[in-house]
């Protein structure tokens, strides 16, 4: 290689540097605090422009949508929904939001019936049985929670849009789970379903907790202590003030009724 | 073979180099991985989406194609001992600069990082680009002008496809606009519609010039108009017909990885083989041996896998890892694979 093509490419390994040296000063000293300071109402502007001239495209239309939802323009955001699952009937991220905001409209009931014929049509969407299994069980209508949350164990806990956040999907299925059946008063199922979920992840301590009240629920004291002192040993710190003291209570409830038998 | 024949214009001599001859490997396997790739992997990745999430179909083109075809680039940048003395300092002073700073830029959960889509589209035409270049060749053709009208056919016409594709328009504003960049609307409109001027401004120029060529007799490289029909074809049908941003891209990175595998192991085989053999080219010659071909699928699929099931161990290391060889396979891309180098071309 000749001295002129070796200087060449140092030129060009020093600018490359440079670059991405200014262009991180940038992001976090200049763009970043412009970003922070926008208002909603900016954001509503900038995907409405984007929108318009992009009206084909299912996610900008839910990014619109998702900014209307944030300056309350509730009506607005439904009509933004329901237009980007006219244009992609499978866009699981458009139906929970078309569920989010009805919901947010005090219109539950219609929400549920929507979504409900959602994930009737698109089995695979395990958020929508998530949500309806949540609903359900607060709802208390236990048969219509078990099974949501059986086709949601059924779905493959894909996670097709980075629109909404869920965390674990496994994890939160194993946990809805063993709560609709523990309401049911199917202990073991629910003991068998907590397992699942401390298996999926054993970092988060309500997957002991929720299995310890269904084993004290189901006259096994030792064996909830034994979990709950699991939890304990997982318990990190103050921040888990609440978690520890309803681990507290439970291992006492766990005493006495061992105590007692 | 290259025939003489009475060039209608002027009666110059103009050498036609028959149809059968202006193959990379041959006619079966280049319509099967270079031409008629991008057809194929529409009908597979649709049929795909017949059993599969989307998201699926789109992970597992990511995980086993996209990310394992940076192989191929390090076994031509470092296995290849004339590519590695050629390029020593970009092959080792790059990596040294690019792995730390990728890894920092992840550490500090960068915005940066993603606008490397940016640089990923950049080198999807490059790759074309290169495949017109060679067809050219090939076809006994050269010229500055024909060059350079390919080089502005391929670029605006992507650049063209890209400004009015629904999945790129969200993609930029998306995180432009999360960089803390809000690009403005009339800003955005004024390239969309320069972007189209321009493209069928070219496409007027081009297609001028192919009917004066062949006014006058002219031999035409009818293999680089075919490349280029199908993938332009296919990019438009990906990226502005079809609205499912899972699909879309499944569908461009799958013919683009597989063109790119089957050129690399194609021109590397026939390299390897003209080498006389030394201990310095024994890797290179045993991982470019036909027999050893299933070395070479199980190599780009391993590091496919090694990062699906490293990015469930630690998501941030792997994500660096393959950041960094993605970048390396960009920046390597550019000089690798010179077609104007009279040392390259030999082996085509």
């Amino acid at each position: 290689m000749t001295d002129a093509a070796k200087n060449s490419y140092v030129r060009s390994l020093v600018l490359l540097v440079s670059l991405v040296f200014l262009f991180f000063f940038l992001e976090r000293w200049v763009f970043a605090p412009v970003m922070e300071a926008r208002l909603p109402e900016d954001n509503v502007k900038y995907w409405e422009e984007h929108a318009r001239r992009n009206s084909g495209y299912p996610p900008s239309r839910i990014r619109l949508a998702l900014a209307y939802t944030e300056v309350e323009r509730l009506d607005e955001a439904l009509h933004e929904f329901e237009a980007a699952l006219k244009l992609q009937p499978h866009l699981d991220g458009a139906a929970i939001g078309r569920y989010g905001v009805t919901v947010a409209k005090g219109e539950k009931e219609r929400a549920l019936t929507a979504l409900a014929s959602y994930a009737q049509e698109h089995p695979g969407c395990g958020v929508c049985w998530q949500n309806l299994a949540f609903e359900y069980l607060d709802l208390g209508r236990l048969d219509a929670a078990a099974t949501a949350v059986d086709a949601l164990l059924a779905s493959s806990f894909d996670v097709e849009s980075g629109m909404y956040s869920v965390g674990n999907l496994r994890f939160e299925a194993g946990l809805i789970a063993g709560r609709v059946y523990a309401a049911r008063g199917e202990h073991q199922r629910a003991i068998a379903h907590y397992s699942d979920a401390i298996r999926e992840d054993p970092s988060d301590l309500r997957g002991y907790v929720l299995q310890a009240e269904s084993l004290l629920a189901s006259a096994q004291p030792n064996k909830a202590l034994a979990v709950l002192d699991e939890a304990r040993g997982r318990l990190e710190t103050a921040e888990n003030d609440r978690m520890q003291r309803r681990i507290q209570r439970l291992q006492a409830q766990a005493r006495r009724a061992g105590t007692s038998r | 073979m290259v025939a003489e024949i009475e060039g209608a214009a002027g009666g110059t001599s103009v050498s036609r180099v028959p149809i059968r001859d202006q193959y990379i490997a041959s006619p079966a396997f280049d319509w099967v991985f270079f031409i008629g790739v991008p057809l194929v992997a529409v009908a597979i990745v649709m049929a795909a989406a017949y059993f599969l999430p989307a998201a699926r179909i789109e992970y597992y083109v990511i995980g086993y194609m996209a990310v394992g075809h940076h192989i191929p680039t390090m076994i031509r940048a470092y296995g290849d001992p004339g590519e590695l003395s050629r390029n020593r300092v970009q092959l080792f002073a790059i990596p040294l600069c690019v792995a730390p700073l990728v890894i920092a830029l992840t550490l500090f959960d960068a915005r940066l990082l993603t606008l490397i889509f940016v640089w990923d589209q950049y080198h999807f035409i490059r790759q074309h680009y290169g495949f017109m270049r060679i067809y050219n060749a090939k076809a006994g053709l050269g010229g500055d002008v024909d060059s350079s009208l390919d080089h502005w056919l391929c670029f605006s016409f992507f650049i063209c496809i890209l400004a009015h594709s629904g999945f790129y328009g969200y993609m930029f504003a998306d995180s432009f606009y999360d960089v803390g960049i809000a690009v403005p609307n009339w800003l955005v409109n004024t390239f969309r519609t320069g972007s189209l001027v321009v493209a069928i401004g070219v496409g007027v120029v081009y297609l001028a010039r192919l009917q004066s060529r062949i006014a006058r007799g002219l031999p035409v490289a009818w293999l680089k108009l075919a490349v280029f029909a199908t993938s332009l074809g296919v990019w438009y049908y990906a990226y502005v017909v079809i609205t499912d941003g899972f699909l879309n891209y499944a569908i461009s990175s799958l013919f683009h990885c597989i063109q790119y595998d089957a050129f690399a192991w194609h021109y590397n085989r026939k390299k390897a083989r003209a080498m006389t053999p030394t201990r310095g080219n024994a890797f290179f010659r045993m991982i470019n041996k036909t027999s050893n071909l299933w070395m070479y699928i199980a190599a780009i699929w391993s590091y496919g896998l090694l990062s699906a099931f490293g990015k469930d161990v630690s998501l941030a290391a792997f994500l660096a890892l393959n950041t960094t060889t993605g970048v390396l396979h960009y920046y390597f891309d550019a000089f690798i694979w010179r077609v104007q180098r009279v040392d390259f071309r030999e082996h085509l």
